[in-house]
Order: structure tokens, then C-alpha cells, then sequence
């Protein structure tokens, strides 16, 4: 076999080339510690990439969905509460009230507290959350319940629209209560009866007593649908909990598919450039090795 | 013997092997010329001359007159040569598929954020916040902001797609150039070797640069080359001769009916065209016709289903103002999907599935048809129901991603048959300064050698001549 001057010149030029370029890409990988910069470093690896990377994205909407909608929950159960606490003091106070051992003055002062205790209701049923009424339905920018204050009767404004968000795929949480039910009408109706009975001239502990079932009655299905809030936004933080979760799983998903091993990248790059090096001094070998340099 | 004859000899000897040196010169001097096969000498030794009987007539039989260079002759591989051309007729293909899928892959971007991957997430993400708060001016402008860069993140990649593969004319054009000059060189080539032969010559260097020009022709068309007996070479492309004598073929380009920004290649005076299937022409056509063209109908039938699927549920659906009906995406491909001019009002955006301004069926609150229309991300609308809009690019991606590994493959190992073959080449007819400078002392030797002969009769003639006179 002849072995020509420029046979060993192209062939170290093109191994010289070759380990260039190997140790180019290295140094890339390790200059950005990603093992896949296009897609064809890896293929399928991109192709997984690419999915966590959507899911990762997914799941954040879902997180920002499920703030959002936690706070709904927690601000209705609030007003719930609110309502709920009204309920209790009118209560203790008709309790009293039917004790026929009191009078008439006492009685309107009571009255007075009373009629306090329904403001406060109806005003907790008016709550706003980002300058949304929570109770009104899907008529978010209608203040959902107007006190009369000649008759005190209470009008509901707004309609019977479950406002539904999406929290996980296909997971459909209605998170708002619309103010057409028995949780806000009994509640008020109870507190305008009662007033209405204070009221009434010549009332006895008899003819209030009456109130105290209806109050027991609105407390009743206040309690039902705060229950069902409250189980609703536990659901919620479970879910939200599940969903860091998976975010973390994901990243690490993500990681391992498309981040370098560091050490074990480096390391490839330390042999890669100490082969580039040896080729190196051999090629500047080379061009001394020819007869004429021994024929002087 | 005759001290005359000697003397013959030994210039025949002189002259032969300064010729030889001049070889070993010309030899030297090609040692990096670029398709230059090395010549060697022939030596033949010269017959005794029957006609002059006396010359060299002894009674132990006769001499010869000495060495003559019979011949120069040219050190080639013709069949590697052969090979070596089929080769780079498949590395000059590969390469250009190599480089436009690389080309596209930078287009496309992928994976980072940014790309249509991420801007399509966005999108969606952006639907699924509205549907929670349907009423927010702040959200709905960032449905508005989002879809605005999905519309121009499609826009720009089938823009730089398209003008990706109308590059290729310029190339096309130079290619074709190139063929047409390297066809006329070769026809030229072919009257001088006839003049050469023609007069007893071996015309060595025309030959090394015919094969030069047929390599490189090689790296550009697929042509099947046959040497004539008569010394000349026919060049066939397809079926057509390109060269034939004095004769060269051409080629031109035209626009391509099916889209005039693009050029097509034909035979000159025909509308035949011309369908390379090896060689960078082949590359180019294939990567223009078939590697771009692919992804660009890839993208064509994410933006055509992008715009149908959000349109149907978005114009079902409300906008604050209590409109329905309306358009969300307008145009029907990559190049031009745009958002439609009803949403550019923000509160026109259809969230609600129901008339918000109708307090008997909705409100402003109702946020239902956003959630609609961000469910479309995991809706299996393409591929015959088996495939998301997502899940369709991502393998678009993966397919581009294994196509440009494959023709990294093929290339690669193309370029080092090529690299081997030629290293085979090199062997047989490239220039080795060692065997030239060993040949150069040898020759040098002998030369001395017959000048000492020339020396020693002169000698011996000296003293034969100052016999006479004693």
C-alpha cells in the first residue's frame, strides 16, 4: 500500500476536523447543560420533552384556576359565617324576647338589634370578591339582595347561574351559590319575622316564641349549604396539593429527559478534549517526516 | 566492440534519464494539484539494429543500442474513480436534505420557550384563566395578546419555510450554471484528447483534468459517464446525452407551474423536465419539493384546524355585549390565519355561552364557552380522532427530529465512503515526495553513471589515438 504525503495530511485533517466538532458539541452540552438542543439530538427524547413541558404548562393553569377558585369558596363560606353568627345572636336574643317577663322597652331595644343583625345579613349576602358579587349567579355585577326598609322585605337580583370552573381535566366545581335558595331566604325571613313580632305592639313571649323554630330552621339550611362550600373548597386544596405535586414530578421528568448529566458530561469533555490535544501534536509531527529532511 | 556504439548508448541512457527526471519534476511540482495522477516512466531497452549487421555483431551474439522512454505513463484508478463518483453522487444529496433539515430545525425552535410549542400552550392557559373570571377586561386582553402571537409565531415560520425554499432558485440557478460550463469544458476536453492520441501522444493531464470535471459533475447530477474507444467520454443524464464528442448538451431552468416563485430544471429548447435522483440538484429538488414542503403542510393543517375548531365554539358563543355568531380566527392556513376584526374589541370575545346581557339565561359572570374552547387543547381532532393539535405538532417534531438524524447518518457515512475511496485513489495514482525523491537519486545515479561511460570511452579513445601517433 503507498502511503502519499497528502493521504496523511487529508486523513489527520479530517480526524482533526471530526474531534473538533465532537468536542464542540460536548462543550455545548456542558456550556448549557442540556443534553437536547434540537431535535435531533434526541427525537423521541424532544417528543417527551415537548409533553412534559405542555403538561407543565397545563398544570400551572390549573394551579392559577384553583387559587381562583379557592378564593371564591373561602370568601363565600366567610359571608356564610357571617350570616350564620347573625343567626345565632337573634337566637339568644329571641330566646329572651320570649321570656314574657320582659317589657315593651326592652323589646325595642332588642328590635333594634335585631333589625341590626339583618343588615349586617343581607349586607354579608352582598359581599364582593374582585368587585364580583359572589351571590348573585352569573349577573356578577348586579348587587344580588336590596333590603326594603319600609316592609324589610329582602328581593334577590340576580339569577340561578352555577358559575363552573374547570380544575382538573374534565372536573367540572360549581364554586359559586346563587342566592335563589333557602339559605338566604329562610335567614332573612326569619329575621323579619322576628323584628316584625317585636315589633308588633302588645306582643307576648308566646307570639315570638314562634320565631325561635323558624331561626333553627334557617339555621339548618345555612349550615347545609356552608357545609357543602366548605367541602367544596377542601376539595379544592386536595386537588391543589396533588397538583404542586405533580409539578414537582414533572420537573423532574423534565430534567432527566432533557438536562445533561453534569459530571458525566464534563467528563466526556475532558476526554474528548485531550484525544483533540494528542491529535494535535501528532499532526504537527507529521509535516517534519519526509526523506528529503535525512538526505542533507 | 566499437568505441562509437558505447557512446550511442550512453546518451541514449543520458537523455532517457533526464526525461525521467523531468517526470519525477512534473510529479513533484503536481504533488498538491487537485485530480492530478501520478506519470511514471516506462523504460524499454532498445533491440540490437538488425539493419546496421555489423554494429554490435560479435561472435557472442549481439548487444542492444541501449534504453529508450518508451512511454509516460499516467497512474490511475479508473474503477475507483467510478465509485468514488457514485458516492459523492449520494453525499452531495444528503448534505443539502442534512442542511435544510437543520435550516428548519432552527426555524422551528424547538425545544425552548418561544416556540410554537410554548406560544400554543399560552394560548389555551389564556382561554382557561378567562373562563374563571369572564368579566375581566385584564384577561380577556391577554386572550387578545396570546392568540395575537400564535397567529404571528405561525405566520412567521411558514414565512421563513416559504422563503427558505424559494432560496433554492438562486442555487438551482447556479447549479445549473455550473453543469452547463463543466458540459462544455468536457466537449472541448474531448476534441483536444482525439488531437493528442491522434499524433501518438498520451495526453496525461487533459485526461486528469477530464476526471476532475466528472467528479465534480458527479457531485452535481446524477450522470452515467462511458469512455469511447476513440478516447473521448458521453455523458448521459436520464437518458439524454449531455456530452457526445465536440458536443454539449444544456440545461435551463423554468418557473414551476404549480408555483411560479420556483424553478424547475429542463433540458435547454425542451419543457422535458429534468428528475434528478442523485447529486445536489437531487438534494435540492427533494429538500425544496418534499422536506420543506412537508413541515409547511404540517403547520397548513395545525392553523386550518386551529381556525375551524375555535371559530365553531367561539362563534356559538357571547361576547359581553350580547353578540354572538362572531369569528375568533380568520384565513385558513399558516401563511395567513390573523385574528378576526370582530374580536378586536376585547369584550367581543365570546366567554359565555349564553346572552350575558339577558339576565333570563346568563350574565356577565358566565365563563362557560372559554372553558369550551380552552377544552379544545385535549380534543382529538386530527388524525382521524386520534390526535390533539398538540399531540400532532409534537410529532411533526419528532419526525423532523429523526428525519435530520437520518440524514446526518447518511451523509456522514457517505462522506467517509467517499473519504475512504478517495484515500484508495490517492494510493494508487497520488504523489508520494518519499518515492519521487528515491526515484530522483536513482535517476540521477544512472545519469552519472552513463556520463562516467561517456567519460571512460572518451578515455579510451584518448589513449587509442595517442597509439596512432607513438
Amino acid at each position: 500500500m503507498r502511503i502519499t504525503n497528502n493521504l496523511v495530511l487529508s486523513r489527520v485533517l479530517r480526524d482533526l476536523e471530526m474531534s473538533r466538532r465532537r468536542l464542540n458539541d460536548l462543550q455545548v452540552q456542558v456550556s448549557s447543560g442540556k443534553r437536547i438542543l434540537k431535535p435531533e439530538d434526541d427525537p423521541v427524547g424532544t417528543g417527551k420533552a415537548l409533553g412534559i413541558r405542555t403538561a407543565l404548562r397545563v398544570n400551572e393553569s390549573y394551579l392559577r384556576t384553583l387559587e381562583v377558585s379557592h378564593d371564591w369558596l373561602m370568601v363565600t363560606e366567610a359571608a356564610l359565617q357571617t350570616i350564620g353568627s347573625a343567626l345565632e345572636r337573634a337566637y339568644v336574643l329571641a330566646l329572651g324576647a320570649s321570656n314574657d317577663s320582659w317589657g315593651e322597652d326592652e323589646r325595642v331595644l332588642v328590635a333594634k338589634e335585631v333589625e341590626e343583625l339583618l343588615r349586617q345579613a343581607v349586607s354579608a349576602a352582598n359581599t364582593r370578591h374582585h368587585d364580583r358579587f359572589i351571590f348573585s349567579g352569573y349577573q356578577t355585577r348586579t348587587e344580588p339582595f336590596e333590603l326594603d326598609d319600609l316592609t324589610l322585605e329582602v328581593t334577590y337580583n340576580g339569577d340561578g347561574g352555577q358559575i363552573e370552573h374547570e380544575i382538573e381535566p374534565g372536573h367540572m366545581l360549581v364554586v359559586n351559590l346563587p342566592g335563589n335558595v333557602e339559605a338566604f331566604s329562610k335567614p332573612f325571613n326569619a329575621l323579619r319575622d322576628l323584628l316584625t313580632d317585636l315589633r308588633t305592639p302588645g306582643a307576648t313571649g308566646d307570639t315570638i316564641k314562634d320565631n325561635i323554630a323558624k331561626i333553627e330552621e334557617a339555621r339548618n339550611a345555612l349550615l347545609e349549604q356552608t357545609v357543602t362550600i366548605g367541602a367544596r373548597a377542601q376539595a379544592v386544596e386536595q386537588i391543589e396539593e396533588r397538583m404542586r405535586q405533580l409539578d414537582i414530578a414533572l420537573q423532574d421528568q423534565l430534567s432527566k429527559v432533557e438536562d445533561l448529566d453534569l459530571a458525566e458530561g464534563t467528563m466526556r469533555m475532558m476526554n474528548q478534549e485531550m484525544a483533540y490535544q494528542t491529535l494535535l501534536q501528532v499532526a504537527a509531527r507529521l509535516s517534519q517526516q519526509t526523506l528529503i529532511e535525512f538526505l542533507r | 566492440m566499437t568505441g562509437f556504439l558505447g557512446l550511442d548508448i550512453a546518451l541514449r541512457s543520458l537523455m532517457a534519464h533526464q526525461r525521467a527526471m523531468e517526470v519525477v519534476s512534473h510529479n513533484i511540482a503536481n504533488v498538491n494539484t487537485p485530480g492530478y495522477s501520478r506519470q511514471e516512466p516506462v523504460f524499454t531497452s532498445e533491440a540490437a539494429s538488425y539493419s546496421a549487421m555489423s554494429a554490435g555483431a560479435t561472435e557472442a551474439g549481439r548487444i542492444g543500442m541501449g534504453v529508450r522512454l518508451s512511454q509516460i505513463r499516467r497512474v490511475s484508478a479508473d474503477s475507483i474513480s467510478r465509485q468514488v463518483r457514485l458516492e459523492k453522487q449520494s453525499y452531495n444529496k444528503w448534505a443539502i436534505i442534512r442542511d435544510t433539515l437543520q435550516q428548519i430545525e432552527a426555524i422551528i425552535s424547538e425545544p425552548s420557550e418561544g416556540s410554537l410549542s410554548a406560544v400554543m400552550d399560552e394560548f389555551w392557559a389564556a382561554w382557561r384563566d378567562l373562563s374563571v373570571d369572564p368579566q375581566s377586561t385584564a384577561l380577556r386582553a391577554n386572550v387578545y395578546e396570546r392568540s395575537a402571537s400564535l397567529v404571528s409565531t405561525l405566520n412567521t415560520y411558514s414565512e421563513q419555510l416559504a422563503s427558505a425554499r424559494r432560496g433554492f432558485n438562486e442555487l438551482i440557478n447556479d447549479t445549473v450554471q455550473d453543469v452547463n460550463d463543466i458540459v462544455q469544458e468536457l466537449a472541448k476536453l474531448n476534441v483536444q484528447i482525439v488531437g493528442v492520441l491522434a499524433v501518438g501522444d498520451q495526453p496525461n493531464d487533459l485526461r486528469d483534468r477530464r476526471d476532475l470535471l466528472l467528479d465534480t459533475l458527479s457531485e452535481l447530477v446524477d450522470v452515467t459517464i462511458t469512455e469511447e474507444e476513440n478516447g473521448t467520454t458521453t455523458v448521459f443524464l436520464k437518458g439524454r446525452h449531455l456530452v457526445m464528442w465536440g458536443e454539449a448538451g444544456e440545461l435551463a431552468t423554468v418557473s414551476a407551474s404549480e408555483d411560479p416563485t420556483l424553478l424547475n430544471i429542463v433540458f435547454q429548447g425542451t419543457s422535458e423536465l429534468v428528475r434528478v435522483d442523485g447529486g445536489k440538484l437531487a438534494g435540492i429538488i427533494e429538500a425544496r419539493d418534499s422536506v420543506i414542503t412537508d413541515v409547511l403542510d404540517d403547520l397548513d393543517t395545525i392553523a386550518a384546524t386551529l381556525i375551524t375548531q375555535v371559530n365553531d365554539v367561539h362563534a356559538a358563543g357571547y361576547g359581553l355585549d350580547g353578540v354572538t355568531g362572531r369569528d375568533f380566527f380568520e384565513g385558513s392556513s399558516a401563511a395567513d390565519i390573523a385574528l378576526s376584526s370582530a374580536v378586536a374589541d376585547a369584550s367581543h370575545i365570546a366567554a359565555a355561552s349564553a346572552d350575558p346581557t339577558d339576565p333570563t339565561v346568563g350574565g356577565p359572570g358566565d365563563g362557560s364557552n372559554a372553558t369550551a374552547i380552552a377544552q379544545i387543547a385535549d380534543a382529538l381532532v386530527l388524525n382521524d380522532g386520534r390526535a390533539s393539535i398538540g399531540d400532532y405538532y409534537r410529532s411533526m417534531v419528532v419526525a423532523l427530529g429523526l428525519d435530520a438524524d437520518h440524514a446526518n447518518q447518511m451523509a456522514a457515512s457517505s462522506r467517509l465512503l467517499v473519504d475512504h475511496l478517495e484515500g484508495r485513489r490517492e494510493q494508487v495514482s497520488g504523489v508520494s515526495l518519499d518515492e519521487e525523491t528515491v526515484d530522483l537519486i536513482r535517476y540521477q545515479r544512472a545519469y552519472q553513471a552513463a556520463a562516467r561511460l561517456v567519460s571512460v570511452i572518451n578515455e579510451m579513445l584518448d589513449d587509442l589515438i595517442a597509439l596512432g601517433r607513438g
